[in-house]
C-alpha cells in the first residue's frame, strides 16, 4: 500500500467531498438553500443597483448633450475626420453633424412665432456643429477633462454642455453605487452569519462520524480538504441555482416593465458576465468559508 | 514499537491522569495494561494515538516521536495503526463493508482495492455475511468485530485496543482474543488496555498494572497478582 500516492490525488478529495455532501442530505439541503437565498439577495441588490444606476444615467444623460461648434472655415474632410475621431471615444454614444443651414432651421423652428426676428440675417452666421450624445456609462468625473480635450481639437471653435446636468449626474451616480455597495455589505455580513450557522449545524450532526474519520487518519489536509471542497461545490451550485432564479425573475419582470415603459429599454439589463462570475465566486466563498467555520467550531467544542 | 518515558498528564491543571509513565513494548509483542477505572489506561491510549498531548515526557510509537509529528505525520501514523475502541464507533449511514473500507480509503487505497481488502478482513473475523448490512442491524458484539476488521484493513504494524471486550459476552471475548493473538503471531505488535478478567485469563502475555496514573507492576501470563 502506498498511502501517499492516491491521497495526494484530487480524486480522494473529490470522493470524500461528495461523501460529505450526501452524508447529511437534509442538513446539506438547508445549507445549500441558505447560500442560494443569500446569493439571490445579493444578485437582486446588484441587479437593481446596476439598473438603477443606468436609469439615473439615462435620466441625467437626457440633458447632457454636448455641442462642439466648428470653426467657420472647417472643411468637409476635417468634419468627417473630427466626427470619426469623436465617435471612437468610449464616452461618446452618438455623433450627429448639424450643418449651418440645419442650425439656422433648428433655431427658426424653436423661435416659432418669433422667427421673424431672424429676417434680414444671413443664415451663415450660425456655425456648424457636432452634437454628441454621451454614453450611459461615461464616468462623470472624467468628463470635464475630456470636454477640455475636445474643445482643443483642431477645427473646434467652442464646446458647450449643461454644467448643471453634469453636476447632477456626478452626484447621483456615486450615490446609487454607494447605496448598492452598502446593501451588498449588509447582505454579505448577514449571509456569512446565517450560512456559518447552517454549516455549524451540519458539522454538529456529523460530529461522531468526523471523529471516527479523524481517528482513522483523516487529519490535517485530509480532514479539512474534503470539507472545504464540499463547501465550495455546495456554494457554487447554490449560487448557480440563485442566478438561474434571478434570470427567470428578470425575464418575466423586464418584459412587463419594458412593455409599460419602453423608454427604459436602454437602461434595463441583466447582470454582466463579470457580475455573474463574482456572484458565483461569492457563493463558493460562502460555502467554503461556512464549512470551515462550522468545522472549526466543532473542533473547538471537542 | 512503543517507548514512553516520563509521560505525565494532568487535566484542568490538577487531576493527575498520567504520572511519569515509563513503558516499553517490543516489536511483535502482545502486551496488556490493566487497572481499575480511572487509573489512566484510556488517557495512555489517547496519548499513544496522538489524541492527547502529554504535559511532559517523550512518546515514541513505531519510531516516531509523537511530539514532533505534524498533521501529515500523524495521519501517516494512524494509517499504520489498527485501532479498536471500547465502543465500535462505526458510521451509521455506511454499510458494514464501507465502514471497514473507510480506513483503507483514508489511507490512500482506491475504492475497489479498499472494498476488496475490507471483504477479506470481514471474512477473517467471520462477519463477511453482514457486508451489506448497516451497523444498526447488528448486535453490539457483532459491531465490535466489524470495528476489529476495520482495525486490520491496513495491515497494521501496531494494534492498539482500548477495552475492546468491555461489552462482549464470553464467546465474543474469546474470539476477539483469538483474532488479536493471531495478528500478533503474524508479526503485528498488540497493545491492549483492559480490565476484563475474562479476556486477560486467556492470554499468555506481559501484563502491566496501572493505578493512579502510574505503572505499578508487571508480570507475565495469567494476571494472578491482581
Amino acid at each position: 500500500m502506498s498511502p501517499g500516492s492516491s491521497r495526494q490525488n484530487f480524486s480522494y478529495y473529490l470522493r470524500r467531498a461528495a461523501d460529505s455532501i450526501v452524508a447529511a442530505p437534509v442538513v446539506s439541503g438547508v445549507t445549500v438553500s441558505s447560500i442560494a437565498v443569500s446569493v439571490l439577495f445579493m444578485a437582486l441588490i446588484v441587479l437593481m443597483g446596476g439598473n438603477a444606476g443606468r436609469m439615473v444615467a439615462l435620466w441625467s444623460a437626457s440633458g447632457m448633450d454636448v455641442s462642439l461648434y466648428l470653426e467657420l472655415d472647417a472643411g468637409e474632410e476635417q468634419v468627417v475626420e473630427l466626427k470619426d475621431r469623436l465617435a471612437a471615444y468610449p464616452e461618446v454614444a452618438r455623433v450627429n453633424y448639424l450643418s449651418r443651414e440645419e442650425a439656422w432651421q433648428f433655431l427658426a423652428d424653436n423661435l416659432g412665432d418669433s422667427a421673424e426676428l431672424l429676417s434680414g440675417l444671413d443664415s451663415s452666421v450660425l456655425p456648424a456643429s457636432l452634437e454628441l450624445s454621451l454614453a450611459l456609462d461615461a464616468d462623470p468625473g472624467s468628463l470635464p477633462a475630456r470636454f477640455e480635450e475636445w474643445a482643443n481639437l483642431e477645427g473646434v471653435d467652442d464646446l458647450q454642455y449643461n454644467r448643471y446636468e453634469l453636476s447632477r449626474r456626478s452626484s447621483a451616480l456615486p450615490l446609487v453605487a454607494w447605496l448598492t455597495l452598502g446593501l451588498c455589505a449588509v447582505a454579505g455580513l448577514a449571509s456569512l452569519i446565517i450560512v456559518g450557522a447552517g454549516y455549524q449545524l451540519a458539522a454538529y450532526s456529523r460530529r461522531e462520524e468526523l471523529d471516527v474519520m479523524r481517528l482513522l487518519g483523516a487529519v490535517g489536509n485530509l480532514y479539512w480538504g474534503p470539507i472545504l471542497l464540499a463547501g465550495l461545490i455546495e456554494g457554487t451550485a447554490a449560487a448557480g441555482i440563485a442566478l438561474g432564479v434571478t434570470l427567470m425573475g428578470y425575464g418575466a419582470l423586464s418584459s412587463v416593465v419594458l412593455r409599460q415603459l419602453p423608454l427604459l429599454g436602454e437602461a434595463v439589463a441583466f447582470l454582466s458576465p463579470t457580475e455573474i462570475v463574482r456572484l458565483l465566486g461569492w457563493g463558493a466563498f460562502l460555502g467554503g468559508f461556512g464549512s470551515l467555520i462550522g468545522m472549526w467550531r466543532i473542533s473547538k467544542w471537542r | 514499537m512503543i517507548r514512553l518515558s516520563g509521560i505525565s498528564k494532568r487535566y484542568n491543571g490538577s487531576r493527575v491522569a498520567l504520572d511519569a509513565v515509563e513503558l516499553h513494548v517490543h516489536e511483535g509483542e502482545f502486551a496488556v495494561v490493566t487497572g481499575p477505572s480511572g487509573s489512566g489506561k484510556t488517557t495512555l491510549f489517547r496519548v499513544l494515538i496522538g489524541e492527547e498531548k502529554p504535559d511532559s515526557g517523550t512518546a515514541i510509537v513505531d519510531g516516531r516521536n509523537l511530539s514532533r509529528l505534524d498533521a501529515s505525520g500523524l495521519a501517516e501514523l494512524r494509517h499504520q495503526l489498527g485501532l479498536v475502541f471500547e465502543e465500535p464507533r462505526l458510521v451509521d449511514r455506511l454499510s458494514i463493508i464501507d465502514n471497514v473500507a473507510l480506513a483503507a480509503d483514508l489511507a490512500g487505497a482506491t475504492r475497489s482495492e479498499a472494498r476488496e481488502r475490507a471483504a477479506a478482513c470481514l471474512d477473517r473475523v467471520g462477519m463477511l455475511g453482514y457486508r451489506d448490512c448497516r451497523p444498526r442491524d447488528l448486535s453490539g458484539g457483532e459491531r465490535q468485530f466489524v470495528a476489529l476488521a476495520r482495525a486490520l484493513v491496513n495491515d497494521p504494524v501496531l494494534i492498539l485496543a482500548d477495552e475492546p471486550t468491555l461489552n462482549l459476552d464470553p464467546d465474543y471475548t474469546l474470539e476477539m482474543m483469538r483474532v488479536l493473538t493471531e495478528c500478533c503471531a503474524a508479526g503485528a505488535t498488540v497493545f491492549m488496555a483492559s480490565h476484563d478478567i475474562e479476556a486477560l485469563s486467556v492470554l499468555r502475555c506481559r501484563v502491566l498494572l496501572m493505578n493512579g496514573g502510574r505503572m505499578q507492576s508487571e508480570g507475565f501470563g495469567e494476571p494472578a497478582f491482581l
